[in-house]
């Protein structure tokens, strides 16, 4: 399976503002599962525009987004459902990235339901119990609300509800980047368990180097907009080509010993 | 693809996640808020104050004599066999202020169902769809926002003759954008959050979205305008009314202040019990609806 | 990036900041409250520069605001122990006296600079209004004044900085403006709590280049608050660590970084150090770890 963006730029237009903002510009990109693509850029690259054209939530100015040869925006309505189904989203977490009204086993329990992976109640609960055990929570997490969880546990939620749809790609944008060193190292393992045990594949948004260093395959170096750079992770970390990224290496810090 | 995977999955251990500690957390949040304002002392005493009303409107009726029968002798003060004495006319005035309160509380809660309603669907559908959708949805909410009211209840009345219906309607259409607005404003918060952005991803209808997560999540501030539209639209019905707008056939408390007017110093308890009725209950859903914005916006200085 | 401790007009060496049994209990609902800093103690000398590190809840940052005299002013908020600045014991004391110690002697720098400057209000006269009353000149010496600390902040537009509005700068630059304006009442402590934490890391790498620059020039003694142990054991000379409301180690940064003694830093620098090492495997915190340091914090006097 591949999930290809060929030649994607959006541009957006301010309502009042008189300039329009060319937030994407001919960015292409390959993803397939059981592979860890990175897209690295800092704030403004337009990283996360590109990571929405890919979910379908936001149309792209031009270009195409295929899966498999066809292209989205060519899809019907039930085949568009198949695609959600299949490349799935995880944000970052603030707080809003859960409804504060549902309990965990609903939030991920009703989007089980929508895509009829099972019917019956108890069904539906037993699929939400896997896919929470997938993720390291047990049983006693069915009844919390998103505020009785600390931030790796809500994250750790919104993976679960992606997985739970058996998705081929899991988009995930900043999702570790707000998030203390022990959590995001165990939020990346339970990442990198479900790819090697799944053989779900990643797009892996995101501004921080030192993590994509440490779980990339391929990575993607995104600036104003374009890609300028890509390549499998050593070559990009061992012998950068371009200017951008060795700069955004050059920044990286690390630990004084 | 399916059950294989996942229980394959479920083989080796995982990094657990670790429960937080106790849950002082579980009382704080949504729910914490409907229970602090459920223990307040203003809710305690209210709440059964406007339910004894509300009771006393609808089964009240049944147990007075008639409001119309002029059977008695004229203004008769409060006490013995009449508990609110007689009006002008030698009509029993229990009877008169037990249905005209059923009129009152109901133009009130129906007015304020109907903005809840209308509010809810327009400035919602305003404010998560935005662009086009919000654009009419505006310029319909400004449309009847602009409305002389007061023009428009006297010419209708003078049209379509004057009944409770009536009242209701015109006062709901002219109250309901105000709801509209904020709804509209709550919305449009709301629908950037994380977890509406998610909905999308996850495949739900926008219509879904709507219903299940924004509107749940912005009702405090709407049920707060809901309950203070009760009450404002008790104040200009009775208003209304005592312009002479109302059904002559069953008056509500206004319209009872109304005829009252002429009488103060002989039947200074004609004016005096629909007035503390229509206060009594005004006030009482105000502070009610006050204390539940407290609930909902605490100022206690949260902090992590 | 240095860390010399360098003589100012008071004594090198002198306590500045002494926190002793600090205890800080806040309300967390309506009826349910939480002891978030736990009988801490804590020094910071003239000129010296000091870090905390610890995980979000662990009580870092409240500490940072029980010095500044921040925290919530609700009647259920519980402060006891001692503060004591420059030898003067500050809980208890008035109002006016914390107003001092703030608007004189503390410059904060917080980790969102959109929430903590004024939309409305131009850059110049947040940071005039940083200038305590005495040093006030015109009109005129005051913004110069104020186009001399946003370029000692990193701003070499200074002028136009000076006349624009927060929304128009970038993340970094209005984190700089941050320190600007601590640095405008010329403070001889500098807190700040996570400075770059939201900021990319090139902008990161600069910011805080700038505000070591500042700290060694004006000599201010520091107090770095943040999760990020690179940040910290880059910019400060001793670090404390902090867990569940309670230092659980404090020493020389350096010695801290290599020998670690209490169980949680040492598990902490192996999750750090698994984030950034290829042939380590990832590793976080197992809960058996967190419930006996829970355990320890619980039971320890």
């Amino acid at each position: 399976m591949l999930l290809e963006a060929k030649n994607v730029s959006k541009i957006f237009q301010a309502r009042r503002t008189s300039r329009p903002v060319q937030a994407v510009a001919d960015a292409s990109l390959k993803a397939r599962p059981g592979q860890f693509v990175a897209i690295v850029g800092e704030s403004g690259s337009g990283k996360s525009t590109l990571a929405r054209i890919l979910l379908d939530l936001i149309p792209a100015t031009s270009g195409t987004v295929e899966l498999d040869g066809t292209p989205v925006a060519a899809m019907t309505a039930e085949q568009r459902k198949a695609y959600r189904r299949c490349v799935q989203a995880v944000f970052q977490d603030p707080a809003g990235s859960l409804n504060p009204r549902k309990k965990v086993e609903r939030i991920v329990g009703e989007v089980i339901r929508l895509h009829r992976i099972a019917t019956t109640r108890d069904e539906v609960r037993q699929k939400v119990l896997d896919v929470l055990e997938l993720v390291g929570m047990s049983e006693r997490f069915l009844e919390r609300y998103p505020h009785e969880l600390s931030g790796g546990q809500r994250q750790r939620v919104l993976i679960a509800r992606a997985i739970a749809l058996n998705p081929r790609i899991v988009i995930a944008d900043e999702a570790v980047s707000a998030l203390d060193a022990s959590v995001k190292a165990g939020v990346l393992r339970v990442m990198a368990d479900l790819k090697d045990r799944l053989g779900v594949g990643y797009v892996f948004i995101t501004h921080d180097l030192p993590v994509v260093k440490k779980v990339a395959d391929y990575v993607y170096v995104m600036r104003a907009g374009r890609i300028v750079e890509e390549g499998p992770k050593e070559a990009i970390f061992t012998s950068p080509s371009h200017p951008y990224t060795q700069a955004l290496l050059a920044a990286t810090l690390g630990l004084m010993e | 693809m399916t059950q294989q995977d996942i229980s394959a999955g479920l083989k080796a251990p995982l990094p657990k996640a670790e429960p937080v500690a106790a849950s002082p957390q579980r009382s704080a949040g949504r729910h914490a808020a409907w229970w602090a304002f459920a223990r307040k002392p203003s809710t305690l005493v209210l709440v059964p104050l406007l339910l004894a009303f509300v009771l006393v409107a609808v089964f009240g009726p049944m147990f007075v004599g008639s409001p119309r029968a002029a059977a008695f002798p004229r203004l008769l003060p409060p006490g013995g066999e009449f508990l609110l004495g007689t009006d002008m006319l030698g009509r029993d005035y229990l009877a008169r202020v037990v249905h005209g309160g059923r009129i009152s509380l109901l133009v009130g809660f129906s007015v304020a169902v109907l903005c809840m309603t209308f509010g809810l669907v327009v400035g919602g559908l305003a404010g998560y769809y935005g662009g086009i959708i919000d654009l009419v949805m505006v310029k319909v909410a400004e449309f009847f926002q602009v409305l002389p009211g007061l023009v428009l209840a006297i010419v209708a009345a003078a049209l379509l003759g004057s009944n409770v219906l009536l009242i209701v309607a015109i006062l709901a259409v002219t109250m309901w954008p105000g709801v509209a607005r904020l709804v509209r404003a709550e919305a449009m918060r709301i629908s950037q959050l994380g977890y509406v952005e998610s909905a999308r991803a996850a495949g739900f209808s926008g219509l879904r979205i709507l219903w299940s997560d924004v509107i749940p999540n912005l009702m405090p501030p709407v049920l707060v305008a809901t309950t203070m539209t009760v009450g404002r639209a008790i104040l200009i019905e009775s208003g209304l009314a005592y312009i002479g707008i109302g059904d002559p056939g069953n008056p509500s408390w206004g319209a009872l202040l109304n005829s009252a007017q002429s009488y103060m110093r002989d039947g200074w308890w004609l004016a005096l019990f629909p007035g503390l009725c229509i206060f009594v209950v005004v006030l009482a859903v105000n502070i009610l609806g006050d204390s539940l914005n407290d609930s909902f916006n605490p100022t206690v200085g949260r902090v992590k | 990036m240095s860390s010399q401790v360098e003589t100012t007009e008071h004594a090198a060496g002198t306590p500045l900041v002494e926190l002793e049994n600090l205890r800080v209990v806040l309300p967390t609902g309506d009826r349910s409250e939480v002891e978030a800093v736990r009988r801490v103690d804590l020094v910071v000398r003239h000129g010296e520069r000091v870090g905390i590190v610890g995980e979000s809840g662990s009580g870092k940052s409240v500490t940072g605001r029980a010095i500044a005299g921040l925290l919530p002013t609700s009647p259920r908020v519980r402060v006891s122990g001692s503060i004591r600045f420059d030898g003067r014991e500050m809980i208890g004391a008035p109002d006016t006296a914390w107003d001092t110690i703030r608007r004189e002697h503390v410059g904060m720098i917080f980790q969102d600079p959109l929430t903590f400057l004024n939309p409305t209000m131009r850059i110049w006269r947040q940071v005039a209004e940083s200038i305590p009353r005495e040093r006030e000149g015109s009109e005129a010496a005051r913004r110069q004044a104020v186009h001399r600390f946003l370029r000692q902040a990193g701003l070499d537009d200074a002028e136009q900085v000076a006349m624009g509005f927060p929304h128009e700068l970038s993340g970094g630059m209005r984190q700089r403006v941050l320190i600007a304006i601590a640095i405008a009442k010329l403070p001889s402590l500098i807190i700040a709590d996570e400075p770059t934490t939201a900021l990319d890391a090139t902008v990161q790498k600069r910011v805080l280049q700038t505000l070591d620059d500042t700290v060694s020039e004006l000599r201010t003694s520091l107090i770095l608050i943040s999760h990020d142990l690179a940040v910290v054991s880059r910019m400060t000379d001793r670090i404390y660590v902090m867990y569940a409301g309670r230092m659980v180690e404090e020493g020389p940064t350096a010695q801290v970084m290599r020998e670690p003694r209490h169980p949680y830093t040492q598990a902490l620098l192996r999750s750090v150090r698994s984030l950034i090492d290829p042939d380590t495997e990832l590793y976080s915190i197992p809960p058996s770890l967190r419930r006996e340091l829970a355990a320890e914090v619980r039971d320890a006097p």
